[in-house]
């Protein structure tokens, strides 16, 4: 398959043929005009030799002469452009036009009556359409054979096709100029479906449409629905993937707890060291296959997902005053209303719940969130006024293995920075004297 | 008394078509005498700017002489005699003045 421009392509073949059609009809007309021309001056031709052929007379001496001749003043003026020449029996008369040249009438017997058209040689170089008859003349005059031509000057008819072309050229530029712009606008309009397919696809990619659609002209409704099948069998395909990363991941849990168990048993008998490195290890498988049942919930709602940031705040705010009635916290927040993140509310609120929760838990009495927007990510930040976390701890909490204290608070910010992570964003803990800062980055919902 | 009024009165009206003179210069031409007026005429439509309107042949003093009838550009007339034998311009004489050429 050849690349390039399909427009380039359809230019160009509509620019050769409107070229070759109009050049065709200009050339023909052309043509056309010339013969049309030229049967005319064979009509005028052919009335002159008839008014010729009957001013012949003959004088007192048996002279064949021209009695009256006609009186066109081309006759007359030398080389004037119409002439006339007679021959009978050994005499020879000719119209004063000729001047000193005389007819060289080709000796072709012609039958009586009939009439030739010959092209001769003329007075000075030029070149003559020339129109000859042969009669009998009545007994009156002798009854002799008569040959008769009258003949035109090629060059003015050769003259006047010539100007007709020159009439004609504009005009078909005019039209060349037409045609072509038509060809373009056929082009472009034609093609305009093309550009549709191309929106359609770009729609797809950025989640707003999740098929092509049928809605198109019969020649691309082929391709659209290629594509879609296409799109319907990845979407099979990924959604099998992900069963099958779902069911390794259910699969591995229940092994873990067993090897946990184990570890405990192994610690029982005193061997500390091998049961931490033997808890370190399935911690970390369990971390990993935490995340992927979590990857399997999340895309199972969707991708396109968009929640309003600040009402998320607020109703995670209301949530968690309710759950700490006991506590007094002064909630200060600042959360602009235009704020729209890539992500289910379902999933906004298991984050923010996790992080605010948290902060209320270990504030003395002040719990500060912002959210700001940055780019194409919104940036909440929860900051409490409580005792905060050493910075060497911060590192251990947020793996999987490090607990802050039994009660699980480790296990709730864990699992806020896997879904953020999931969901494209990501979370960091701040060491802040006093308290704690934790840093939310989400992507924002696209429009 | 009828017929010599129109002889006289086509004397009058065309005396050179009357008198045949293209014949007279075809006969002329054919014995080498004069030059083909075809081959006269471009030049002198060129040296004049002009274009023809009338030639007659004549022989005047014994010498042959195309007298040529012209039409310059700028629309004036112009009447030019020219010598058949050598193609010189004997005389030019335009409406107005006259010109003496030797």
């Amino acid at each position: 398959m050849k690349t390039g421009s399909l427009r380039l392509r359809l230019f160009a073949a509509s620019a050769i043929s409107v070229s070759v059609a109009l050049l065709l009809a200009f050339w023909g007309l052309g043509q056309l005009f010339a013969s049309h021309v030229e049967r005319r001056a064979i009509d005028e031709l052919s009335v002159q030799l008839d008014q010729i052929l009957a001013g012949v007379e003959r004088d007192a001496t048996g002279q064949i002469r021209i009695g009256s001749a006609p009186a066109d003043a081309r006759f007359i003026t030398p080389f004037g452009g119409l002439y006339w020449q007679i021959e009978a029996a050994d005499q020879q008369m000719r119209s004063r036009s000729l001047w000193d040249f005389a007819l060289d009438l080709p000796p072709d017997h012609l039958k009586d009556g009939a009439v030739h058209v010959h092209d001769l040689a003329g007075p000075g170089d030029t070149q003559l359409l020339v129109m000859e008859r042969s009669v009998q003349l009545p007994a009156r005059l002798g009854g002799i054979p008569l040959r008769a031509a009258v003949a035109m000057d090629a060059a003015k008819l050769a003259e006047s096709t010539d100007e007709f072309r020159e009439d004609l050229l504009p005009y078909t530029l005019v039209l060349a100029l037409f045609f072509v712009t038509a060809g373009v606008v056929q082009v472009v309009f034609g093609l305009r479906p093309l550009n549709a397919v191309e929106q359609r696809l770009a729609r797809i990619r950025t989640g707003e449409e999740d098929r092509v659609g049928a809605d198109f002209p019969s020649e691309i409704r082929p391709l659209t629905g290629e594509v879609d099948a296409l799109l319907v069998q990845r979407e099979k395909d990924i959604e099998q993937a992900r069963y099958r990363a779902g069911d390794l991941a259910h699969g591995l849990k229940t092994p873990l707890q067993a090897l946990l168990g184990e570890a405990g048993r192994v610690r029982a008998a005193g061997l500390n060291d091998t049961a931490e490195s033997i808890e370190h290890i399935a911690d970390n498988m369990q971390r990993h296959v935490d995340r992927e049942l979590n990857r399997v919930r999340i895309a199972s709602r969707g991708a396109a997902a968009k929640t309003d940031l600040a009402s998320g705040v607020d109703r995670v705010v209301a949530v968690v005053q309710k759950a700490t009635p006991s506590k007094e916290i002064n909630w200060e927040v600042d959360a602009p209303g235009n704020l729209m993140v890539a992500a289910s509310t379902e999933d906004l609120f298991e984050i923010l719940g996790a992080i605010l929760e948290n902060a209320s838990r270990h504030a003395k009495n002040k719990v500060t969130i912002v959210a700001r927007k940055r780019a194409a990510q919104a940036i909440v930040s929860v900051l409490d006024d409580g005792p905060g976390i050493p910075g060497e701890k911060i590192e251990t909490l947020m793996r999987r293995g490090g607990r802050e204290d039994e009660s699980g608070t480790g296990l709730g910010l864990a699992i806020a920075q896997e879904l953020t992570e999931t969901l494209g964003g990501s979370l960091e803990l701040i060491g802040r004297d006093p308290g704690l800062m934790v840093r939310i980055k989400l992507p924002l919902a696209t429009t | 008394m009828k017929h010599v009024l129109i002889i006289l009165m086509c004397a009058l009206t065309t005396p050179a078509v009357a008198s045949g003179d293209h014949d007279a210069a075809r006969d002329a031409v054919r014995q080498k005498q004069v030059i083909p007026l075809a081959e006269i005429i471009p030049v002198i439509l060129n040296e004049f700017d002009a274009r023809l309107l009338e030639a007659e042949f004549e022989r005047e003093h014994g010498t042959y002489v195309y007298e040529l009838e012209l039409i310059t550009r700028a629309g004036r007339m112009i009447e030019v005699m020219v010598d058949a034998t050598t193609g010189e311009i004997l005389e030019v004489e335009q409406e107005g003045w006259q010109e003496r050429n030797d």
